[in-house]
């Protein structure tokens, strides 16, 4: 853990905060062997978690895309009326 | 065609919460009225090819909207959002929800809560949506039910389609 903190300007104990978060939600694993504790990327879920907020990102963009065109034919009308 | 409009898509780990900020080339109260008049929403809310239809609404605080996001070949995705708190025309929070065509909640997909704000931006108006989940729990239930869900198709190939779009909105 010490070896994985070390290029980060952050105290010990703030960066097994990090690690912890990383944990609980799923992307990282850690094992403790005596005073060692050592963490393994999970790449499974760190992919899924990654094509899952891509999917939300897209389902915003292209409703927002179409709000755009609503938004401009309702201020067209407004405009003709 | 006026300068790009703002879209920010931030995932915050730490909180659970997804952040979408976006600016839309008109007031303030035309934004809102599109966010909660069923007529209104049913042109815009589900994403391409998908179409939006509303079987109830009522936009007041304990009221909700049931609607279903509907693919080409008719396959319908049930969702209700139930509205906790509004105040016209700055902000309303509510809890999102998948449920079935009579509006039951399915109990094993996680619910979040969205609170949704519009705020002027000059000539335009910036909506922000904060989506947030109650724990890390329920994010990685919703990934792993939501990669599942007979929409990540539909979702993954909008990426595409965005892309050529955005080469024909360039054109314009």
């Amino acid at each position: 853990m010490g070896e994985l903190a070390e290029p980060f300007a952050m105290a010990l104990p703030s960066f097994m905060k990090h690690v912890g978060i990383l944990e609980r939600t799923g992307l990282i694993r850690s094992r403790k062997r005596g005073r060692i504790r050592t963490c393994t990327l999970e790449q499974k879920n760190l992919a899924a978690a990654e094509r899952w907020f891509a999917q939300q990102r897209s389902m915003w963009a292209s409703r927002y895309q179409n709000l755009d065109s609503l938004l401009e034919s309702l201020n067209g009308e407004k405009r003709d009326s | 065609m006026t300068a790009e409009l703002r879209f920010d898509f931030i995932v915050d780990k730490e909180k659970n919460s997804i952040i979408v900020k976006r600016e839309f080339a008109a007031g303030r109260q035309l934004v809102w009225d599109c966010h909660t008049k069923r007529e209104l929403l049913d042109r815009w809310f589900a994403p391409k090819p998908l179409t939006t239809k509303t079987k109830h609404m009522e936009f007041k605080q304990g009221g909700y909207w049931h609607y279903a996001m509907i693919t080409p070949d008719g396959q319908a995705f049930w969702n209700r959002l139930d509205y906790q708190a509004i105040n016209p025309i700055d902000n309303y929070a509510a809890l999102d929800g998948f449920c079935d065509e009579a509006g039951i909640v399915n109990p094993d997909m996680p619910r979040a809560r969205w609170d949704v704000a519009f705020t002027d931006a000059k000539e335009r108006t910036l909506v922000t949506t904060v989506v947030l989940y109650n724990s890390a729990d329920d994010v990685q239930k919703a990934i792993d039910m939501g990669l599942k869900d007979g929409l990540a198709s539909t979702l993954e190939r909008l990426d595409e389609l965005l892309l050529t779009m955005g080469e024909t909105a360039e054109h314009v």
